[in-house]
């Protein structure tokens, strides 16, 4: 009984000593990976889908339906379909930016195909730029995205074009920087 | 369904068509005991933060992947983060913790605490840490977090009996390793704790 009441007393002192919330920088951080994410990975949960589920399921039924008569009906030999299409990296000049390592992706999600059209909100940034072409920013461990606002004279110097302009004006930009310190990719939150 | 969990799945669901307020809002309401459950079953702060923002970075990048038939939304972020926490373990081996004396130096320089009381402390977080994951746990969950045992065992995914059981023999093993910290050390005796399943 002793012991017992003991080790509550020592817990409860534990509990005490580790009773703190997180960093305000991790709301910060988790704030800028929001806003970088890409609006079609935020959808609606499956249970609130609503009619268009089923106007969907009712136009793959029909597909599937009208295949199955006209490979009935087909008397020549069937045509070879090319293979599907082979998943890839986008080829897009700025890598895709990831601001830790996805917790929980697997490989069947890394394998889904992309969307054609990626929809965006109308208030999400620019994507990034990397600053250095080729630097590998999928590679980082861990970034921290900061908001900076720079002299627009000085974006040639970072080797970003530019619109002709003031050059007095300052833009507002949000900068990644890696865990070395350095800022490896930057995105504009003002217009250029 | 309770208020709380109504008012948490409705802010996932704005959160989900990319309402970053109710994110915020959703954050704010489990960061604390994600966190505090993260720094709890390592022992390190700076690892429990990492695990708090890639739990939420989880939910962020697939909201769809929560079943709110399987359980509340809170257990569900114990869930990633107890996932996050079981790959972190082999991962950062390389860090090799300080060791009693070198603890004991760094405490020392907190000249507000309460000597004894930092012991105390230290004893049975040492405790904790060393238990093995699997009582870790349930210590973690249903002593310091406060969760019901019916929780704990939907975090855990295993029978509530086990967690009942997993505690008890947890506890028991608690109780051993503070009574041998009591007890006067002789002729630096190699202390063990006993670790049966």
């Amino acid at each position: 009984m002793k012991d017992e009441d003991q080790l509550d007393r020592a817990l409860r002192a534990l509990l005490a000593e580790t009773d703190a919330d997180a960093a305000p920088a991790v709301e910060a951080r988790l704030r800028a990976a929001f806003r970088a994410l890409p609006a079609e990975t935020a959808l609606p949960p499956r249970a609130e889908a609503g009619p268009w589920v089923w106007v969907a399921s009712l136009a793959a039924a029909a597909g599937v339906g009208g295949l199955v008569l006209a490979g009935r009906a087909a008397v020549e030999p069937p045509v070879v379909r090319p293979a599907a299409p082979v998943v890839r990296a986008a080829s897009t000049p700025v890598p895709r930016v990831s601001l830790a390592p996805a917790p929980v992706a697997t490989a069947a999600a890394a394998a889904r195909p992309a969307r054609s059209r990626p929809r965006r909100r109308p208030s999400e940034p620019a994507p990034f730029e990397a600053l250095y072409p080729g630097d590998p920013l999928a590679d980082l461990d861990a970034v921290h995205v900061v908001r900076v606002s720079v002299p627009r004279s000085s974006l040639f110097a970072l080797g970003l074009r530019q619109r002709p302009g003031s050059q007095d004006d300052a833009v507002e930009m949000d900068a990644m920087v890696g865990p070395d310190g350095v800022a490896r990719a930057v995105r504009f939150v003002t217009a250029r | 369904v309770d208020l709380a969990e109504a008012e948490a799945d409705e802010l996932l669901r704005r959160a989900s068509r990319g309402d970053e307020e109710a994110f915020a809002a959703l954050y704010r309401r489990f960061q604390g005991p994600v966190h505090r459950f993260a720094w709890r079953m390592t022992g390190r702060r700076e690892i429990a933060e990492d695990v708090t923002q890639e739990t939420f970075l989880a939910l962020l990048r697939g909201p769809t992947r929560y079943e709110k038939e399987r359980g509340p939304l809170g257990a569900y972020l114990y869930g990633i983060a107890r996932n996050l926490l079981s790959r972190r373990a082999g991962r950062d081996r390389p860090y090799v913790p300080l060791s009693e004396g070198e603890a004991g130096a760094l405490r020392a320089t907190d000249l507000g605490a309460d000597p004894e009381r930092q012991r105390a402390v230290g004893s049975v977080r040492e405790a904790v840490l060393g238990l093995p994951v699997h009582y870790r746990e349930v210590v973690v969950l249903c002593e310091l977090q406060g969760l019901p045992y019916e929780e704990a065992a939907t975090v855990l995914e295993c029978p509530v009996g086990t967690v009942r059981s997993r505690l008890h023999r947890a506890r028991a093993l608690l109780a051993a390793r503070l009574r041998t910290d009591r007890a006067p050390s002789w002729s630096g005796a190699k202390r063990t704790v006993e670790t049966a399943s």
